[in-house]
């Protein structure tokens, strides 16, 4: 029997995302995204209401169900700034759920992904470290496809995944590692 | 069985008692979206969220329905809806369509009414059969059969089998079916979401003057009847409005000297001048308190039973609004609220069914007040409360709405 993924992120987009690669994995689950009040955006907030996020979703989720928190780790944010990622990792922690963090942005995923790589004429590799991989994907559909990183043009690009872009990417490659770690994969 | 039907606030001692909500429970079988839903513990207001094509409204046609059933029978409610959209799409020919409503009426009995409406359709075939039963509690009082009855335009036959009529309940059954169509025929005011009254009449438009329109274009009938026979509630209906909107120093409607059975609303503002024109969003505030103030209106009504002849306020009034929030600007919302609890707590029985996709006007409600009402895996209609967790974990900080925004529980568009 499926499970589902109770997702907790900042933005919409990273719901999507995580949605069309499980499907590529071959995981047959269901994702359900729990948002931030007041829609999306801001680590500070994804903070502040994590707990009683997670509260809900242990309410909600079934025996083979999981919950995942997804967020951005803004590696090139400055140290002071740390704290609030701090408490994230301490929350997920204490309450026993999936962390999943993507270095900069999840869209490095995007482009270690052979399929989307190849639609964009690049060769696939690892964008962890990079600063802003959204904003270099979006530039490439830019050039390529006349086309913005937008909400509504996702589908189309999601339609070229591969979904193996962990073979470049370590932290895609952790991340589905908890995947295939938690219980409503199983 | 209590003779005095207008009388309809309890009263203990001489304490007075509130009056407890007149609808308690509802329960939909087979009607459209809705295969099996009970939605129980109704308030004296109510609100359902949920996302678009959820089945708010499939709700609320219900209601609509077994109003309109009431009113020109069943045969034309059938006929406005549709008898091919009236069931869920999956059933067999044998299933049945149900709406069950149960009140609570102490004039009756301490214990909870109910009435159960059946229908069947026929998949092939036009005819359909109509059954109703009557329960005080768990006990049967009357149970009229199904029989066929041809579905085409203007024919009643209303004629039906009552199958079990226990001897000792019928005169109880009899008073209670009479007194149950009567407060859905002329006490259940329905507006639907895109409703918008006309601010200006001419003499040969008409309309009830009791009984709101769903779209509301007889606003200004009722109010203009309202004006002549009953003006002290069209004074707080226009005291209410200012206190609403602050722009607004009197409402009026007014008859011209030309053409004097023309009729037209104004709005007289702060510095005395009429305003030029009336915004949609005041408009239709103006329609739903006309609605509520309609029914503080006496009337009387042809009724083979004497203490119905005459409706008075205090006979329960069920106000039906899709989306009373709609063009109302968001530091409205609270101030229409607090209104609608002042009519809510008045002397007189009202109850109020809101629907609504707006996470500002959520705000300001209590969670027992609200209902999610969501589609499962197979497409059905699930309508469930917010759950308990939802006050303990977040209220303390957000407001209801804020939080559903956060999918915690459920009826949010993906």
């Amino acid at each position: 029997m499926s499970g589902t993924i109770w997702l907790i992120t900042e933005d919409e987009s990273d719901k999507v995302i995580v949605e069309a690669l499980v499907r590529k994995k071959g995981f047959d689950i269901q994702v359900a995204r729990l948002k931030l009040t007041g829609g999306s955006g801001g680590v500070d907030r994804l903070a502040h209401q994590l707990e009683r996020l997670i509260r809900d979703a242990k309410d909600m989720k079934k025996p083979n169900d999981c919950i995942v928190v997804l967020h951005d780790a803004d590696i090139h944010m400055q140290q002071s700034n740390r704290q609030t990622y701090e408490q994230i990792r301490r929350i997920c922690k204490d309450n026993k759920v999936t962390l999943i963090l993507a270095r900069d942005e999840i869209e490095a995923w995007l482009l270690a992904d052979s399929g989307i790589c190849k639609w964009l004429g690049i060769r696939p590799r690892n964008h962890d470290e990079e600063t802003k991989p959204k904003d270099k994907l979006n530039s490439l559909l830019d050039q390529k496809h006349n086309m913005k990183y937008r909400e509504r043009n996702q589908e189309k690009i999601l339609a070229h995944l591969n979904g193996d872009g962990d073979t470049h990417s370590p932290s895609m490659q952790e991340a589905l590692q908890h995947l295939e770690d938690a219980p409503c994969t199983k | 069985m209590t003779d005095n039907l207008h009388n309809a606030s309890e009263t203990n001692g001489t304490e007075e008692v509130k009056p407890k909500p007149v609808l308690t429970r509802l329960r939909f079988k087979n009607w459209r979206s809705l295969r099996d839903v009970v939605i129980d513990d109704l308030q004296p207001i109510n609100v359902f969220i949920g996302a678009n094509s959820s089945g708010k409204t499939n709700i609320i046609d219900a209601l609509r329905f077994y109003r309109d059933a009431q009113q020109k029978g069943l045969v034309s409610a059938v006929m406005e809806l549709g008898y091919n959209k009236i069931q869920t799409d999956v059933l067999e020919n044998d299933e049945d369509v149900e709406l069950e409503f149960t009140y609570q009426l102490k004039k009756f009995s301490d214990l909870p009414i109910t009435e159960i409406t059946t229908l069947q359709f026929q998949k092939r075939d036009v005819p359909f059969k109509y059954g109703r039963a009557l329960f005080e509690g768990d006990v049967l009082l009357r149970r009229e059969v199904p029989r066929d009855l041809p579905i085409r335009e203007g024919i009643e036959t209303f004629s039906f089998t009552v199958t079990d009529r226990p001897p000792k309940h019928h005169h109880k059954a009899v008073a209670i079916l009479n007194y149950l169509s009567t407060i859905a025929q002329k006490r259940w005011q329905i507006l639907s979401e895109n409703f918008m009254p006309p601010l200006r009449l001419s003499h040969q438009e008409g309309g009830d003057i009791y009984l709101m329109e769903r779209d509301a274009q007889n606003t200004l009938v009722i109010l203009n009847y309202m004006k002549q026979a009953y003006p002290e509630l069209y004074t707080r209906l226009s005291e209410d409005l200012s206190w609403l909107l602050n722009h607004v120093v009197k409402f009026d409607v007014l008859q011209y000297h030309d053409y004097p059975r023309d009729i037209e609303a104004i709005i007289r503002e702060n510095n005395s001048r009429i305003a030029p024109t009336i915004s949609s969003g005041t408009a239709r505030i103006v329609a739903m308190l006309t609605a509520i103030y309609a029914l503080d209106m006496r009337q009387e009504i042809n009724s083979s039973i004497d203490n119905l002849k005459l409706l008075t306020p205090e006979i329960p009034g069920l106000v039906i609004i899709e989306e009373p929030d709609t063009a109302l600007n968001p530091g409205l919302l609270r101030k229409f609220v607090e209104q609608i609890r002042f009519y809510a707590d008045g002397d007189n029985p009202r109850q109020f069914i809101f629907t609504t996709h707006n996470p500002l006007f959520l705000d300001y409600f209590k969670p027992e007040e609200v209902r999610v009402v969501s589609r499962d895996e197979n497409g059905y209609t699930t309508v469930d409360r917010v759950p308990e967790r939802v006050k303990e974990n977040w209220l303390d900080e957000y407001g209801l709405g804020e939080v559903w925004t956060t999918n915690s529980f459920g009826g949010l568009a993906e």
